[in-house]
């Protein structure tokens, strides 16, 4: 089992690095103002759309306005996502008749696909219209996936400015490049052209893609199953000790869900968004029919935030910049993997005891098809990008094997991160080790050949603290309030992972969800969907502000007395700076949750 | 009622965000004379 776990891994880096390489390339030139200057074909697709919006997307705008542009594009969004699922019922393309979606749980799914969360309050097949799932979801996906690189290609352009351009008053002093000219760019000739081949070989591969409602078809065996009785009011019926009380019931009949699958998996991964079709999410056979679609799910998740670190280096011309990014988050990425990996390998002492266990591992909650080593690689790689799908159940990991999915999240999804998001969050770091670095050997902080400043340490601050605080503040509210805690399923330390795997997974814009809390509860939706909010544009807005103030400086090419920012040294420098300020945060709240848990459960197995 | 609250909190989200950023512009060195 650890030879297929590391020759797993190891075919894996190969095929990304083969793939990310060549993608960095064009993202690079898709952000270079020259995009599109020589060919035909581009200019003869975007122009009428520039002609139907009236934008130039050669003129740039300063950092205000290319955040006003941003965050009113995201808010309007949300709006439209929200009212499509409000008049679902009277829209077209809704086969199984499914009504309005309540209130609550439409805002909070209108923030959570909007600001790349996908965190699903919902069981998707019971309850979104395949309209709203199109219209609303999909197109979302592909937006907020834009909107993330957006912003990195906003800080890479602030970065790579060589200040030449600066005199004041001039034009183009301070100018971090076009939103919509990069929203439209992104969407167009990078996410559109790889989903449409990716749901065809998912397609091939055995997903659905279909507008249809459910088939009732007849199984080949009779199934009996226990179901809790229900009153005429559809409420559980209960016996004299408050106990449901179950009835025993046969069927013969199935129902199949229908519906456009495909098209919105492939951008599901792509775009780092995570959210499924269905309740299952990835772990259901018409999302992820095969071993080979769920090694290409796994593939697509890291592609882009590869890429894009990649891009990076090419773009502020000096490409062992973006390999020692990349360096520092693969180090983490695979320490996370082995540590999930031999946690889950490790049965579980009481089902051991029982006479139950199995030398396969921890098999509980994980899908049959996939097995410990791709759940455990799923999981971590889903974790560490902000993507948030998953492919067995992560409440059912062993608690050290549950508290990698769980750190990752809580890190700030720099290993890897989201579809941009995880390069400017890894750029805060990155800035940051250098200035720390700075203060301890006693040289001027400077990145790229700009020294980093008051105003920028002050954006910093603002995007590394405002996540922990809102992740921390709203957990110790749930478990304060009857409404928090009313919706642990399990409780103790595990239900404390579990609350704080909420907050976590939906501030940081993960999506996953630890299972077993029931969040689809007015409490939930209103809180989590500001969590979302806050710690999406909470950390966009500083980070094009930063973004704006280094475009401004001027770029100094020597090379005399400033610290190397790559190499093995830097590599080590920036995962210390990203483990003592993420990681430190969250040690009392972990050593509470999954420490505690794993200890509980081993010292009561030993006795 | 409650999609009319609804519509409001996204507004407020945007107005919040929208906050930040002045925020952000204000505390800017550049520009003081």
């Amino acid at each position: 089992m650890q030879t297929q776990f590391w020759l797993t891994l190891l075919v894996f880096a190969l095929v990304l690095l083969a793939l990310a390489w060549p993608l960095s390339g064009w993202l690079a030139h898709l952000a270079s103002p020259q995009f599109g200057q020589g060919s035909r074909f581009v200019q003869a697709v975007e122009r009428p759309l520039w002609r139907l919006s009236g934008i130039d997307p050669s003129s740039g705008q300063r950092w205000p306005k290319y955040a006003l542009a941003l965050l009113a594009f995201n808010a309007l969004g949300a709006l439209v996502v929200y009212v499509l699922q409000r008049v679902q019922v009277w829209l077209p393309l809704n086969p199984a008749g499914f009504a309005a979606v309540e209130q609550g749980s439409a805002f909070d799914t209108a923030v959570s696909f909007v600001t790349n969360t996908n965190w699903q309050g919902y069981t998707g097949e019971q309850t979104m219209a395949h309209l709203t799932q199109m219209l609303g979801l999909t197109v979302q996906n592909f937006l907020s996936a834009a909107t993330g690189l957006s912003v990195a290609f906003a800080i890479t352009r602030g970065l790579m400015r060589r200040g030449q351009e600066d005199a004041k008053g001039s034009a183009q002093a301070g100018v971090i490049g076009n939103f919509w000219a990069d929203l439209v760019r992104i969407t167009l000739w990078v996410l559109l052209p790889i989903c449409i081949v990716y749901s065809l070989v998912l397609v091939q591969q055995g997903s659905i893609q279909n507008l249809k409602g459910f088939a009732e078809v007849t199984t080949l065996e009779t199934t009996a199953y226990d179901a809790p009785k229900t009153d005429a009011a559809g409420q559980p019926v209960l016996d004299a000790q408050g106990k449901p009380v179950t009835e025993h019931l046969t069927t013969h009949t199935q129902q199949i869900p229908g519906g456009p699958v495909a098209s919105q998996e492939a951008i599901k991964m792509l775009g780092t968004n995570g959210g499924g079709f269905f309740n299952a999410n990835s772990a259901h056979p018409f999302e992820n029919p095969t071993a080979l679609t769920n090694f290409l799910q796994m593939l697509s998740i890291l592609v882009l935030p590869s890429a894009i670190v990649l891009a990076f280096g090419r773009m502020v011309g000096d490409t062992r910049q973006g390999w020692t990014i990349l360096a520092a988050m693969a180090v983490v990425m695979v320490a996370f993997m082995a540590v999930a990996f031999y946690a889950e390998m490790t049965p579980n002492p009481q089902l051991t005891a029982a006479g139950v266990g199995t030398d396969l591992g921890n098999f509980e909650g994980k899908e049959t098809r996939f097995g410990v080593v791709a759940s455990t690689l799923f999981a971590a790689i889903t974790t560490g990008t902000s993507c948030g799908a998953v492919n067995a159940m992560h409440d059912s990991f062993m608690p050290l094997g549950g508290a990698v999915p769980l750190s990752l999240i809580l890190l700030g999804e720099v290993i890897f991160g989201g579809v941009g998001t995880g390069l400017y969050t890894m750029l805060v770091y990155v800035l940051t080790a250098v200035f720390i670095a700075g203060l301890m050997i006693g040289r001027t902080p400077e990145y790229l050949g700009k020294r980093i400043e008051s105003y920028d340490m002050k954006m910093l601050s603002i995007a590394i603290l405002l996540t922990p605080i809102v992740v921390l503040s709203g957990a110790a509210l749930s478990v304060a309030l009857e409404a928090g805690r009313a919706a642990i399923s399990n409780p103790g330390p595990h239900g404390l992972s579990q609350i704080l795997y909420a907050w976590g997974s939906s501030t940081n814009n993960n999506g996953s969800a630890f299972a077993g809390v029931s969040v689809n509860t007015r409490f939930y939706n209103l809180g989590l969907a500001v969590a979302m909010w806050i710690g999406r544009f909470g950390t966009i807005v500083p980070v094009l502000a930063l973004a704006g103030n280094m475009a401004l400086k001027k770029r100094s090419e020597s090379l005399i007395g400033k610290m190397p920012t790559h190499g093995p040294l830097f590599v080590g420098l920036l995962i210390g700076t990203i483990f003592l300020v993420g990681a430190l945060t969250y040690v009392p709240a972990l050593a509470l949750g999954p420490v505690a848990e794993h200890l509980q459960l081993f010292v009561k197995a030993a006795k | 009622m409650d999609d009319l609250v609804m519509v409001v909190l996204i507004g407020v989200l945007f107005l919040a965000a929208w906050g930040l950023t002045r925020f952000c512009e204000r505390l800017s060195d550049r520009g003081r004379p």
